[in-house]
């Protein structure tokens, strides 16, 4: 059976720290010529919303491709119930514990075009598990318009995208991810006359958080990613940006404040992900302000 | 002339092309009109790219004083407010730059 099937063993934390080795695998898997692969998470323990989005990423790429997809669960009982709370298991018809949860986070969701009712959704779920300062539920709101809006204008995924949420209490945290497929964000801005030099991904990632920078052919755009940036610092959270192998960290949290760190992926990321962290209690609407007389 | 943000766009308040309809409207009603009442209901719009397309576009063509002769925002929350002037802001800086660079190369040019 082995000969059949590319075996990837899943670590024990998947979180964007873990993203080299987490796009190891997801390499390993695409590029597998075998008949199927099993993904095993037996050891896996703690996933955040940037291991669940691109598991899902990748699983569905090997679906798609006709690879059999085979899954070993968690062996940790939470990790296991945390899965199917999310929508894991319904979601890739996994067989097994079933049960839907009480829980403080939202559904994991692949969505082909801008989903109105989502953002509300997201907010609602929320808002009945962790206070959210009323500026942290406006930007949060700003932050999935932004994300969903740039995936469906600039990314050319053919897959959609995935988004994945989770709430905090606790450490008063909300954790939100995105990812498509696509193209990425080099590729994108390339088709600007203007940046058809380009031959970066952190660059072009960089590039992509300045205010009006755009890859719309023609247009006057690209307020989004920058308004998202503002909002974090502010909120003094923490920003990540995954395209192809670039991979920006934008961490302004306590001593590390307004500290951007640059790293290259060895196996680069087809598409884009950003994940953020935002502070539920912090304010985070005052990035707003400016120094300039308001016109209204 | 009144536009109630829920009636022209019903809950599509997010992308470029939902703010596209309303600049639409405001644009070719522009000459005609002295004032638009423009009334967001209570609504959390907190969309950039529905506010720049549908308002921020506006200041690249008007002059701040038109824009706030004209434009006129009733039951609009708090955060989009701060969120629409700071577009607008944005958008005159960005007009500002643009006006000031042809300036610039004008001169050169008759040096």
């Amino acid at each position: 059976m082995n000969n059949k099937y590319t075996f990837l063993e899943y670590p024990k934390l998947q979180t964007i720290a873990f993203s080299n080795a987490l796009l190891g695998l997801c390499y390993q898997a695409r590029m597998s010529q075998k008949e199927g692969v099993i993904f095993d998470l037996s050891k896996t323990e703690f996933l955040t919303p940037f291991g669940i989005v691109l598991l899902a990423g990748t699983l569905s790429e090997c679906l798609s491709l006709g690879k059999e997809a085979r899954y070993q669960e968690p062996k940790k009982r939470i990790t296991k119930e945390f899965l199917a709370g999310i929508g894991f298991n319904n979601f890739f018809q996994i067989k097994s514990i079933n049960h839907r949860i009480e829980s403080p986070n939202v559904q994991l969701k692949r969505i082909y075009s801008l989903d109105y009712s989502l953002i509300d959704q997201i907010l609602e779920v929320f808002g009945n598990f962790i206070h959210m300062s009323e500026g942290v539920k406006c930007s949060l709101k700003l932050a999935l318009n932004e994300l969903m809006t740039n995936v469906f204008d600039h990314s050319e995924s053919k897959e959609g995208c995935y988004v994945c949420a989770q709430s905090y209490p606790q450490e008063k945290k909300i954790r939100l991810c995105i990812a498509d497929f696509g193209i990425g964000i080099l590729a994108s801005l390339r088709k600007i006359p203007q940046y058809g030099s380009l031959n970066n991904c952190y660059e072009s990632i960089k590039l992509a958080t300045q205010e009006g920078v755009t890859s719309r052919v023609g247009k006057q755009a690209g307020y989004g990613l920058s308004h998202i940036n503002r909002f974090i610092e502010v909120n003094e959270g923490k920003m990540y940006i995954l395209s192809g192998d670039g991979k920006a960290v934008w961490n302004y949290t306590g001593q590390k404040k307004r500290r951007k760190e640059k790293q290259t992926m060895q196996h680069p990321l087809q598409g884009t992900l950003i994940e953020l962290e935002i502070n539920a209690d912090k304010e985070g609407f005052y990035f707003l302000s400016s120094e300039e007389d308001d016109l209204f | 002339m009144k536009i109630h943000i829920t009636q022209l766009c019903e809950k599509r308040t997010v992308s470029r092309d939902d703010g596209e309809k309303l600049n639409k409207v405001l644009r070719e009603k522009w000459d005609e009109e002295n004032i638009f009442d423009i009334d967001f209901e209570n609504i959390l719009v907190a969309s950039v790219s529905f506010i720049d397309e549908a308002f921020g576009k506006l200041a690249l063509q008007h002059t701040k004083e038109d824009l706030k002769r004209k434009l006129r925002f009733k039951n609009i929350l708090k955060y989009d407010l701060a969120l629409l002037n700071d577009i607008i802001n944005s958008r005159l800086r960005q007009k500002e730059t643009v006006e000031e660079t042809e300036k610039v190369e004008k001169n050169t040019k008759s040096n």
